[in-house]
């Protein structure tokens, strides 16, 4: 009996030795305090609405390992009513790249935002506050498809020039210039080239041009350069070739530009065959009387090089240093031009013509881009499917008479078929076909032309327009290959 | 003064306006331009960076584009490349059909991983490839199969699931694999299929990452093998300096940068075969890669005794050699290209006396080819060549050797003394049973050469074969993996194809 207490305090001491001595034996092995990412994370913070302020309270946030999501159970948490969550994990069990775990929040309707989560806290445990702004799912949408080519600032370097270009062959190379020449009795190069060049200096959409194409009809102008300038006018004018061509690409605007023409001179040239030649009331003389005189170019041409190259300038990714190096020359030769070579009165008109065609333009093509990025999120993948991995006939035919019968102002075609392209993943063909149909046609446009032309002529028109268009998507589709925007490979 | 200085104009003209063609130093001045898929953009930036780094002078010129892309500039523009990354093997199979890539040259440096993803909120609760039949999964985008490579393996791996005549309906086709990935951050489908690795890991800037989630990795054994390419086009002019890119990128250095960029690269080992293992070596390749998708087999079919000078004498380094017997090993190590303890026996076979089989009649066994009718013996040189040795040490054994070495003429290879025997020019000859023997009932059927007498082992020790990693190799663990694989039960039973028997 005597030896129990002995026991006893032998087999306390033993106990405490086993309570102390787990952890040193451990220690003797791996100290856990010692590896990485074994210790608890407690993260915490607010999830709130961004630029509007708000709680967001719906949602989950989620620890992942990007690249390795279905490598283990993702750790979640709900986002409390008040915004906030609280989320607990232990690093080492979500593998063994600790550097590239993150922390998300994924809540409908707002923009998925993802944030990695501080070393030291993952490799050594501990509490760490990550808050979060959320961004609505349609705004990041919308500037998803478009903040690479038509809302961003670059796009001002390029279609500034482009409108002080487009105003200025408007302010300076008179209307008539070209549509005196479009007269029954002028030559068929010079009248179907004049029609075909006047939408360098006139209307920007298929429902400006029709007044224009009226008072040229009626004037007595030859049905074939008539309907040439009816179709090429809202695709060729300058402003319109170059946000074309900064907002789509390049080589798709070139071969618009290119296509529009030739299509013109070809619808031109079958309604002047099917139909036989308008006789004009007025002799071509009268009619040019009626136009008035020419003016001189020379100054303005010069400026035009000039706005041209700045243009170019502008759209060629280079360092602000050397961008600057190369415009400012090129402004202050403009400056030059306009103070010595212009009288006041012309560079008033210029800069009138600039301020009403930006007036003109942007008020209506940036609430039309939004609308368009918002429209093109909501709508599914599946209606668009006829145009997508198809180059045909019967994808480009409907292509070119969608274009041909919706109405696009000022420009809007264009950032339509970029979020078709972008968004909706339709091949490039049918792109092409809408690109080619929509500036030059439109339901409304149709129906008051009708009405001055009758509809046989109206009919052949746009028949042969919607066929071209088909023809030119089926050969552009099979030629140039899949659309990928700039951002999306470079 | 005027004609004088008109004919110096002139002369000028004429020397200087002449069509210039490109010089040496033209040559040596392009730099090396590599079209390299755009998912791949920052191992191949890292990797240039590398080169340029390790060789001093040399220029390398990295050009991201589309890899569907990439391919119609080389074949449509004609532009320019030396070399070529194709993420599969759909893009650069057009350049080899239209001749501007040789099929030989292209080498793989990694291999990839199908996944299935899904856009970060998963709304069609897709889990598995199974789910995707499922009604809330309205659409599926996929890259072209025809064009995409990942878009030809999606196709593959949902085949052999059971699934594409399913889900074809709602399945989109993307011209490129970028835009289906798109699809899918944009929530316009509920599913889709990439690699892991490019572009989700290796272009992350290219890509909203945070909008998609992996849901699944597609097994290894329903599509492919995928793996990512390169190539030289035939129209290089920097063919040189292609080559030694490609061979950085394959070495350990060039495939550890890869690794560092997430790059699944791939561990290729160059396994020297004896070609009369031709037929079971192809299945054992299929298999081990299959299991061991971060190393792939080039194999190199020779005859025995060529493979081993190829080591010895002319400076080549495999990583595996594989022999057909003691001799053609040992002469390895005796070079010091092998280590003593490095060769591993995988297998035996039997050593059979064989004769036409108009020559059945005299020649019945081997004591046989002591009788005068018997007058012509074929074999390999002894010295360097494991049959002959083998065939002279059990004559040895038997005590026919005397008698019988006066009749032996020596042949180079077993395949020179076979063919001889099939064609009833010699007596006899000594083979393995199933190399080139046939040993399968049917195929021996119909042989004309019939084997004799299979030889009892005792009286030459067994043919064993032998796998050595070579001193040389760059990834011996690997090449220690392959070897080890020799062993497997499953592995021996497509070896017995050639006779080959487990080593006792």
């Amino acid at each position: 009996m005597a030896v129990w207490p002995d026991n006893r305090a032998f087999g306390l001491g033993f106990f405490l030795a086993i309570l102390i001595g787990i952890p040193g034996l451990a220690g003797t092995g791996e100290d856990i305090t010692a590896t990485p990412g074994l210790m608890e994370v407690v993260l915490t913070g607010h999830v709130r609405r961004a630029v509007i302020g708000g709680v967001v309270g719906e949602g989950i946030v989620e620890v992942r390992l990007p690249g390795g999501d279905d490598q283990f159970v993702p750790v979640t948490s709900d986002i409390g009513e008040g915004g906030t969550y609280e989320l607990r994990f232990v690093p080492g069990a979500l593998g063994k790249d600790l550097e590239k775990l993150t922390v998300s929040v994924i809540s409908a309707g707002f923009t998925v935002e993802e944030e990695s989560i501080a070393q030291e806290i993952l490799r050594n445990g501990g509490t760490a506050t990550v808050d979060f702004s959320l961004s609505a799912a349609t705004i990041d949408g919308v500037l998803d498809i478009f903040s690479c080519c038509v809302l961003s600032w670059a796009i001002v370097i390029v279609m500034l020039p482009a409108f002080f270009l487009g105003a200025a062959v408007k302010a300076f190379v008179p209307n008539h210039l070209f549509l005196r020449y479009l007269g029954p009795q002028a030559p068929k190069p010079v009248s179907y080239g004049a029609a075909v060049g006047s939408g360098m200096v006139l209307s920007l959409c298929s429902c400006n041009v029709v007044p224009l194409f009226l008072s040229v009809w009626r004037g007595g102008a030859g049905i074939g350069p008539a309907f040439a300038f009816l179709f090429a006018g809202p695709a060729i004018n300058v402003v319109s070739m170059v946000f074309a061509c900064r907002v789509i690409g390049l080589g798709i605007g070139i071969w618009r530009v290119i296509s529009v023409a030739v299509m013109s001179l070809i619808v031109g040239a079958v309604m002047a065959c099917v139909f036989g030649r308008k006789q004009s009331e007025d002799s071509p003389d009268a009619m040019a009387e009626a136009m008035g005189d020419d003016t001189p170019v020379g100054p303005a041409l010069t400026l035009a090089a000039l706005l041209l190259a700045i243009l170019v300038v502008g759209s060629i990714e280079m360092g602000i240093g050397l961008r600057a190096l190369i415009t400012l020359p090129l402004v202050a030769a403009v400056s030059a031009i306009a103070y010595y070579w212009l009288d006041r009165d012309q560079c008033v008109v210029w800069l009138r013509e600039t301020r009403g065609l930006v007036l003109r333009v942007i008020p209506i093509l940036v609430p039309a881009v939004l609308a368009i990025g918002f429209v093109a999120q909501k709508v599914p993948l599946t209606a668009t499917r006829w145009m997508s991995g198809s180059s045909g006939v019967v994808a480009n035919g409907g292509a070119s008479l969608l274009g041909a019968l919706m109405y696009f102002p000022i420009m809007t075609e264009t950032a339509f078929t970029k979020a078709l392209l972008k968004v909706m993943g339709i091949s490039t063909g049918p792109a092409m076909a809408i690109l080619l149909t929509a500036p030059g046609l439109s339901l409304p446009g149709m129906v008051i032309v009708g009405r001055e032309i009758g509809i046989r002529k109206l009919l052949t028109y746009v028949v042969v327009l919607v066929c071209l268009a088909t023809v030119f998507g089926v050969f552009f589709g099979s030629s140039w290959g899949g659309y990928l925007c700039n951002c999306e490979y470079k | 003064m005027c004609y004088r200085l008109l004919g110096v104009g002139v002369a000028v003209l004429l020397l200087g306006c002449g069509k210039k063609t490109p010089g040496r130093e033209d040559v040596a001045s392009r730099p090396l331009t590599i079209y390299v898929p755009c998912g791949m953009e920052l191992p191949f930036m890292a990797a240039e960076k590398a080169f340029e780094a390790a060789n001093p002078g040399t220029d390398v010129a990295i050009v991201l584009d589309n890899a569907n892309i990439l391919v119609k500039r080389i074949m449509d523009k004609g532009e320019y490349a030396d070399l070529i990354v194709s993420p599969g093997t759909v893009e650069v199979d057009k350049l080899v059909a239209k001749e501007r890539v040789r099929a030989d040259d292209i080498k793989h440096f990694a291999r990839y991983e199908l996944t299935l993803f899904a856009p970060r909120a998963n709304p069609g609760n897709v889990k598995t490839m199974a789910d995707l039949t499922n009604p809330e999964v309205k659409v599926i985008s996929i890259a072209e199969p025809e064009e995409n490579s990942v878009g030809r393996y999606t196709r593959q791996a949902l085949q052999k699931a059971g699934l594409w005549d399913k889900i074809k309906d709602k399945t989109e086709f993307t011209e490129h694999p970028i835009t289906a990935y798109k699809h899918v951050a944009r929530e316009k489908a509920q599913a889709s299929f990439a690699y892991r690795s490019c572009p989700l890991k290796t272009a992350p800037d290219k890509l909203e990452y945070s909008k998609i989630r992996i849901l699944e990795k597609v097994p290894f054994n329903t599509y492919g093998p995928a793996y990512a390419c390169i190539a030289p086009l035939l129209s290089s002019q920097n063919r040189t300096l292609a080559d030694k890119f490609v061979s950085y990128l394959l070495s350990k250095a060039g495939q550890d940068l890869l690794k560092s960029k997430d790059v699944p690269a791939l561990t290729a080992l160059r396994l020297f075969v004896p070609c009369g293992m031709m037929g079971p070596f192809f299945n054992v390749r299929s298999l081990f890669e299959r299991e061991n998708p971060e190393i792939t087999l080039d194999l190199i079919f020779d005859r025995a005794d060529a493979l081993t000078d190829r080591i010895t004498k002319e400076g080549d380094a495999p990583d595996v050699h594989f022999s057909i017997g003691k001799i053609e090993t040992d002469l390895l190590v005796q070079a010091g290209k092998v280590a003593p303890d490095a060769p591993k026996p995988f297998g035996t076979f039997e050593l059979a006396l064989c004769a036409h089989v108009s020559r059945l009649g005299t020649v019945g066994c081997v004591k046989d080819l002591t009788k005068p009718e018997v007058k012509s013996i074929l074999l390999t040189p002894p010295e360097n060549s494991s049959v002959g040795f083998y065939a002279k040490s059990a004559l040895e054994k038997l005590g026919l050797w005397e008698q019988v070495s006066p009749k032996i003429t020596y042949l180079p290879t077993i395949k020179d003394c076979y063919k001889e025997v099939s064609a009833g020019r010699t007596d006899a000859s000594f083979a393995y049973v199933g190399c080139p023997i046939p040993c399968d009932p049917e195929k021996a059927e119909y042989s004309k050469v019939k084997p004799v007498e299979v030889l009892a082992k005792d009286t030459y020790g067994g043919a064993v074969t032998y796998a050595s990693v070579l001193k040389g190799s760059e990834f011996p663990e690997a090449a220690g993996k392959v070897v080890a694989f020799l062993k497997r039960k499953d592995v021996l039973e497509m070896l017995s194809r050639v006779g080959l028997k487990p080593v006792e």
